[in-house]
């Protein structure tokens, strides 16, 4: 999915927190870089359709967004929610309402939970996992149902180095065919990724 | 001092001998009390989870006639369904005063409101991020509402065995439309009060015990499903 950003201003109480001319995403991995409190978390909710902005143009592929379009795009927040239910629930959430087939539901879970150790999880209960669990379930649940905008905001902010890699992967073999962006405030970690950043 | 002692005797040996007239008055109380919060339960859920998460004009003056509704004297409730069915009322032609369909009525008119303002409460505290959390993985509508019942299941039980507790317990809306007919329309709290004013304690102890009984089993089922989640 190709983004289109012009002249993209939002306020909050009168001050002015987004200004951007233009920006151009194309499908891959992009990061989003800068200081605290610059608008990055605003710009992906902003892109995600959570929020309003003031003046300017968000278009997905030459389009405006649309209830239709907003099936193909999440986001996942740096405070994910988790439903109230196994993990296994939380992930199975979003293809249950794409009606997918309990089998193929099953299949696509233990792969993925298998991949990055997280088998031991499946049948815990979401609310209660730590602060890094809750964010590799958060990922794999925006990622599972293959949306073709996938938004992130610091999603590796609390997981340990050593799972750092293969969420990095993850998230690598992902924008191979889908568009995602990805707010982080590592610049090593912006190095490993892309080279295609967004500074704001 | 005596016939209060005397009072309870009786009224536990009334309990156990299994007393028609008795098992027939906790019945009806029960069926009235139960189907009012059934009808209520359906309106009232979706209704309340809906106009919690939606923004429109007009919310906070809603809230606020909610809030007021919730504490309305059951005897007031009474008294306007009451001129609703009688006989001259707009809905007398449906001959419905004094009859227990009047009585759940009543009891759902009193018991919506309290209901209501309890989950639409919770809705507008909790909704808003669960709505979120729905939308971003592909919910709209009747999925959203379901997810947030599904999510806030706790504090909605919670409401609608309050509501059924005000319900069983109220005394002044029944004892208007139902007018306390014997095995027609008389439930616990009625007949508490007509007992009571015969002189006949034993029965009236026999009743309350029962209320308290069910107010116990109600005040267990909130607590284990609060703590148990």
């Amino acid at each position: 999915m190709k983004i289109h950003i012009t002249n993209l201003k939002k306020r909050f109480n009168d001050k002015l927190i987004l200004d951007i001319e233009k920006i151009e995403i194309e499908k891959g991995l992009q990061c989003v870089i800068g200081e605290n409190g610059c608008g990055k978390t605003t710009l992906l909710n902003i892109i995600a359709g959570q929020l309003h902005y003031d003046s300017g143009i968000v278009d997905y592929n030459n389009k405006p967004f649309s209830k239709l379009l907003a099936k193909d795009i999440t986001l996942v927040p740096q405070k994910p929610y988790m439903l109230d239910r196994s993990v296994y629930g939380n992930i199975a959430y979003p293809l249950k309402l794409r009606k997918m087939s309990k089998n193929q539901i099953n299949y696509e879970i233990d792969k993925i939970l298998d991949y990055l150790d997280l088998m031991p999880l499946k049948h815990q209960k979401a609310t209660n996992l730590s602060v890094g669990e809750t964010q590799k379930i958060a990922l794999i649940r925006a990622m599972i149902f293959k949306p073709k905008l996938l938004l992130l905001d610091e999603p590796t902010s609390n997981i340990d180095n050593k799972a750092i890699i293969k969420v990095e992967t993850l998230i690598r073999e992902y924008a191979k065919d889908n568009t995602v962006i990805m707010v982080t405030h590592s610049l090593t970690q912006v190095q490993r990724l892309t080279n295609r950043i967004i500074k704001l | 001092m005596d016939y209060i002692v005397n009072g309870f005797y009786e009224a536990i040996k009334l309990i156990f001998s299994f007393d028609s007239e008795l098992y027939e008055i906790i019945g009806l109380s029960v069926f009235v009390s139960s189907s009012a919060v059934i009808i209520s339960v359906l309106f009232s859920i979706p209704m309340a989870v809906t106009l919690g998460i939606k923004e429109f004009i007009g919310k906070e003056i809603f809230a606020r006639l909610m809030y007021t509704l919730m504490g309305i004297p059951s005897v007031l409730v009474g008294l306007l369904v009451a001129i609703t069915l009688s006989r001259r009322g707009p809905l007398g032609i449906l001959g419905l005063m004094y009859t227990p369909k009047a009585m759940i009525i009543a009891q759902f008119v009193l018991i919506t409101p309290l209901m209501m303002g309890l989950i639409f409460t919770i809705v507008r505290k909790r909704g808003k991020e669960i709505e979120r959390a729905g939308r971003l993985l592909g919910a709209r509508n009747i999925h959203l509402i379901l997810l947030i019942i599904r999510e806030l299941k706790v504090e909605i039980m919670m409401a609608v065995l309050t509501a059924f507790s005000r319900a069983i317990s109220e005394v002044g809306a029944v004892m208007i439309v139902g007018g306390n007919i014997k095995n027609h329309t008389r439930v616990i709290t009625t007949s508490i009060v007509m007992f009571n004013s015969m002189g006949d304690y034993e029965l009236a102890i026999a009743l309350g015990i029962i209320l308290l009984l069910i107010s116990l089993i109600i005040n267990s089922l909130l607590y284990r499903y609060k703590e148990g989640g």
